[in-house]
């Protein structure tokens, strides 16, 4: 059982997605400012680092637990519905390294383009899993992270522990349980078997 | 304890893998190694004997992982254990011909350091000396190993420094584009660890030997101690549930070969590496040779990702951070105003200096704290290299440990004192120091007299084992306005180092002091300095005339290959064109409702030529954000557009605090305090709302992030705070806000509290004893400007 890594030089990051994370919609936005989401997002498709590791597991689904390989147990309902009928699972934590938590330092004192930064960033990672995961292959089932529903954010500890991920990719937690670097998710994805 | 002698004798090598073959033994994902010391000691002794019978000389002990953060209570346990099965190992191999090592393991700690992490540099120190003080008393070496920041190397170092004698050798993880996980190329890596004065340094894990190959030289050209390459048996793959990696023992073995011809002169293995590799790699090498290494004479300084080089090729070091006859500084430096400083920063960086001088020696101030504190801010806004400036060692000390990289130290002079009080900081954290050409008996008038106390500081550096590139020196220039021949002096003296080989820095500025149109004598001064070899000039880039001499002087003096970098600049300084014409003539209100922030600067000038500061607050920017910011909770206008009018604000506004700088007018204003809660560390929407509350006039103290509820509460009862903005953005760290309401409630029941953050909602709010929910930046300066009306009907929300 070996954690496999998964990188790409740059990821796509659409302006039009920035937008909508800032909570705008680009066709009504003045032509100078989505000039500069535009630019933020070409930049921001190279910043990044984009890295995953990953394991794929054995799974068994519980009433309110799913037990991954015998390594880790992720409870809760929401997860074991989500599962329901899956016998094996990818468990992956994905990362954009820290060139985000530097960038949006560096733009502390200038609001707008702090916030753009940071939805880059956010849309970023989001593309990079998706890429990961239609890199996997197979049927899937939606990506599920701790946070949602009932999985608690505690288990990102133990999927980072299991995925060895501050030293393949970099990636802790706070003691207030956030991924440094920031633009990082831990997550898990069922494979429906095919016949 | 090693000895690097041996390297005369032949290449040292490390043993290869740990992980890789324990998981073979049955380790699972997410189980710890250091457990099978006590767990499984013949397993982890057999390795070692493994390696021992393969050839290596130095085992690392099986402590990779082990520090408090993981294993709380059991350093010293498991740490003993795997110093025992190092032990027992080499008892059983027997008495043999090859010397064997053991080399006490650190790797890194698990967590990030401040300002990307919440574990703070010291912490990380502790952490670090707690291994090694219960290592080193069994220990030949310390292999601090795979680090992939740059600040936590330095932690690393400094622990296994300041708690044994032993030798420290360090290896830095980086990727194929030769980074480290946080930025830091191989060059820089050598500049500060050379400064802190570790005894031999590479790189592990994570590349295979091909892709290490390729970046040896880049350690060999520039690092004057061995050189380690300890790479991965290339990259892994699942095959049939077993881990294989791509590159096999001889094929690994004919590439360290090549390195080992290159000049690495300490060898060894990382993850997918076993016992045969490490013996096909002593069967290849055997017979060759490490060439002694290389003493590059250069002298470097470097920030968290690159390093600068002092030299013939002549650098700015900008000069804008000091408060000497600056008002607004020192106002800023005093009221703890450090967002004017790094505008400061930002302004000088994008006019193209290499280097920042940061001085914020006032006597008001706690120098040593206050240095610390502004170097720490700039660090998170810029990765130039920075130059510590202070006359006050104490302060020096302090920011020299928790800089993140080698600075420049301004600085040292001739007088014994001085160079007694900052040598040995030089020596300690590494750094390279201007030194001043002057000592007891003041600045010699001729340049004979500062030259020999050039001889005298370099005498006495070499006996704190300095050498020349630990030294940039200063001749000091002096006014010309008071007479005296000082020009020729100081030009005399750069000539005179500069034919030794030695570097030269100055303040030149100085020389116009007291003249009109001083900028042109500074201007030509530069000019015939830089001519003779100055290789650091200390100045304002603001300066036109300054900036058009150094990027001309670097094209005739040959520096700037095919006048690219003049070429450049000059295309950079002509006027905008793209900026319309309209631009002109916008008023301030039009500017910042258009988010235009080079207008908004512009109309500020000219308004304050005949509106006092305070009423263009009120009668152009409020009214003009208002209407931005109606449009916004309209819905007729987005987040990105108010923050580009709140961005055209601030810039208007930096002007306008200049202004009530210079009229030295008390300007009265409501305080508000903002902080992000304890164990939360983004702090995006907080600084957000920080800038608009200011673009409404209020003083905002701004206590950073992951803050503890005592520090908002006994800054709120220290400045008498009526308001106080909490941010929290994760469920996880919802609770230390409720825990800092409820701190406040108890000991400041006159304090008001707004909250804000992703996961809060209005009901959420309530439940924790909020007084009032923002749910956005604009919604925030609607409840201060209700509240401060005491007219708390107006806030919607709880």
């Amino acid at each position: 059982m070996t954690v496999q890594t998964y990188s790409l030089p740059r990821v796509t990051i659409e302006a039009g997605t920035v937008c909508r994370y800032l909570g705008a919609r680009a066709g009504a936005l003045p032509p100078e400012l989505l000039g500069q989401i535009e630019t933020i997002c070409a930049r921001a498709e190279t910043l990044g680092v984009w890295r995953a590791g990953w394991l794929t597991l054995p799974i068994r689904v519980e009433e309110a637990c799913v037990d991954a390989g015998g390594l880790i147990r992720l409870p809760g309902k929401s997860l074991a519905a989500h599962l329901a009928g899956c016998a094996r699972a990818v468990l992956f934590c994905a990362t954009a390294g820290p060139g985000f938590d530097r960038m949006l330092s560096a733009n502390r004192l200038q609001p707008a383009r702090l916030a753009i930064w940071d939805a880059a960033g956010t849309a970023g990672i989001e593309s990079f899993c998706d890429r990961f995961c239609e890199a996997l292959g197979g049927h899937q089932r939606s990506r599920f992270s701790p946070g949602y529903g009932d999985l608690p954010m505690q288990s990102q500890q133990e999927i980072l522990s299991v995925l060895d991920a501050r030293r393949t990719l970099g990636v802790g937690l706070t003691q207030g349980l956030l991924m440094t670097p920031a633009k990082s998710v831990t997550a898990i994805v069922g494979l429906e078997e095919t016949k | 304890m090693i000895r690097l002698e041996l390297l005369k004798q032949g290449h040292l090598y490390f043993d290869g893998g740990m992980g890789t073959l324990l998981q073979a033994r049955g380790l699972l994902p997410g189980q710890r190694p250091e457990e099978w010391n006590l767990t499984h000691p013949q397993i982890i002794t057999g390795l070692h004997l493994d390696y021992l019978k393969a050839g290596c000389h130095i085992l690392k002990t099986n402590t990779f992982g082990v520090n408090e953060l993981r294993f709380p209570g059991r350093v010293e346990e498991l740490v003993c254990a795997a110093l025992d099965r190092a032990e027992e190992a080499i008892a059983q191999l027997g008495s043999t011909q090859q010397p064997r090592f053991i080399a006490l393991d650190l790797g890194p700690c698990g967590k990030l350091l401040k300002p990307l992490g919440d574990l703070d540099f010291e912490a990380a120190v502790d952490l670090f000396a707690q291994v090694v003080r219960a290592g080193q008393a069994r220990a030949d070496l310390i292999l601090i190993e795979t680090m992939n920041d740059a600040y936590e190397t330095k932690a690393a170092v400094l622990a296994a420094k300041e708690n044994s004698d032993l030798p420290v050798f360090v290896t830095n993880v980086y990727d194929e584009g030769g980074k480290l996980m946080t930025g830091a190329d191989p060059e820089t890596m050598v500049t500060l660890l050379e400064g802190l004065g570790v005894d031999a340094l590479g790189m592990n894990c994570s590349l295979g030997p091909v892709q290490m190959e390729a970046l040896l030289p880049r350690l060999l050209d520039v690092s004057s101690v061995p050189v380690i390459v300890n790479p991965n048996a290339g990259l892994p793959r699942d095959v049939d549930g077993k881990t294989v990696y791509d590159v096999g023992p001889d094929e690994f073995a004919a590439c360290m070969q090549r390195m080992a011809r290159r000049g690495a002169a300490i060898l060894g293995g990382c993850c997918g590496t076993t016992p045969d590799y490490i013996r096909a790699l002593i069967e290849k090498t055997a017979d060759l040779l490490p060439p002694a290494p290389a003493r590059p004479e250069t002298s470097r300084v470097c920030s968290y990702t690159h390093c600068v080089t002092l030299g013939r090729d002549p650098i700015l070091i900008g000069e804008r951070i000091n408060p000497t006859g600056k008002k607004r500084l020192k106002q800023a430096l005093l009221s703890g105003d450090i967002d004017h400083i790094l505008r400061l920063a930002a302004e000088q960086e994008d006019r193209g200096v290499q280097v920042l001088d940061v001085n914020v020696g006032l006597p008001e101030l706690d120098e040593p704290k206050v240095l610390t504190q502004v170097m720490e801010a700039l660090q998170e806004i810029t990765d130039l290299p920075l130059e510590l400036d202070s006359s006050d060692p104490a302060a020096l000390e302090r920011a020299m440990r928790r800089y993140n990289g080698k600075p420049l130290v301004n600085s040292v002079s001739g007088k014994d004192e001085s160079m007694q009080a900052v040598f040995p900081l030089l020596r300690r954290y590494g750094g390279v120091a201007v030194a001043l050409l002057l000592d007891e008996q003041g600045i010699p008038e001729t340049a004979a007299g500062r030259l020999a106390i050039a001889d005298k500081i370099l005498t006495r550096a070499a006996e704190y084992g300095l050498g020349p590139s630990d030294l940039i020196f200063d001749p000091l220039a002096l006014t010309i306005s008071a007479g005296g021949d000082t020009a020729n002096v100081a030009l005399d003296c750069v000539r005179a180092l500069t034919a030794r080989g030695l570097r030269t820095c100055m303040g030149v500025s100085n020389i116009s002091f007291g003249l009109p149109n001083r900028e042109q004598v500074t201007a030509a001064f530069f000019s015939m300095a830089l001519r003779e070899g100055l290789s650091a000039a200390i100045m304002n880039p603001l300066s036109q005339p300054m900036m058009h001499v150094y990027y001309a002087a670097r094209a005739l003096l040959g520096t700037d290959a095919r006048c690219q970098d003049y070429i450049a600049y000059m295309q950079d300084q002509k006027p905008d064109r793209a900026a319309p014409a309209e631009a002109q003539s916008l008023s301030l209100a039009q500017a910042v409702v258009r988010g235009m922030k080079g207008a908004a600067a512009q109309a500020a000038g000219l308004a304050l030529e005949d509106h006092a500061p305070m009423e263009l607050v009120q009668s152009q920017i409020i009214p003009a954000l208002d209407e931005v910011g109606r449009g916004f909770e309209e819905k007729r206008l987005y987040l990105p557009q108010l923050l580009m009018s709140a961005e055209a604000a601030s810039a208007a506004f930096e002007l306008i605090q200049a202004a009530i700088a210079k009229t030295n007018a008390q300007v009265k204003k409501q305080t508000i305090i903002l902080a992000t809660v304890k164990g939360d560390i983004h702090d995006i929407g907080k600084n957000i709302v920080k800038v608009l509350l200011q673009n409404y006039g209020y003083q905002i103290l701004d206590l950073g992030r992951d803050v503890a509820p005592e520090l908002v509460v006994q800054t709120a009862i220290d400045h008498k705070v009526r308001l106080v903005g909490l941010s929290a953005l994760m469920t996880t760290t919802v609770p230390a806000m409720a825990e800092t309401i409820a701190l406040l409630r108890e000991r400041c029941p006159g304090t008001a509290v707004m909250v804000g953050g992703a996961v809060l909602t209005a009901e959420y709010a309530r439940r924790i004893g909020a007084d009032y929910y923002a749910k956005d930046a604009m919604q925030s300066v609607r409840v201060a400007e209700a509240y401060f009306k005491e007219d708390l009907n107006a806030i919607s929300g709880t």
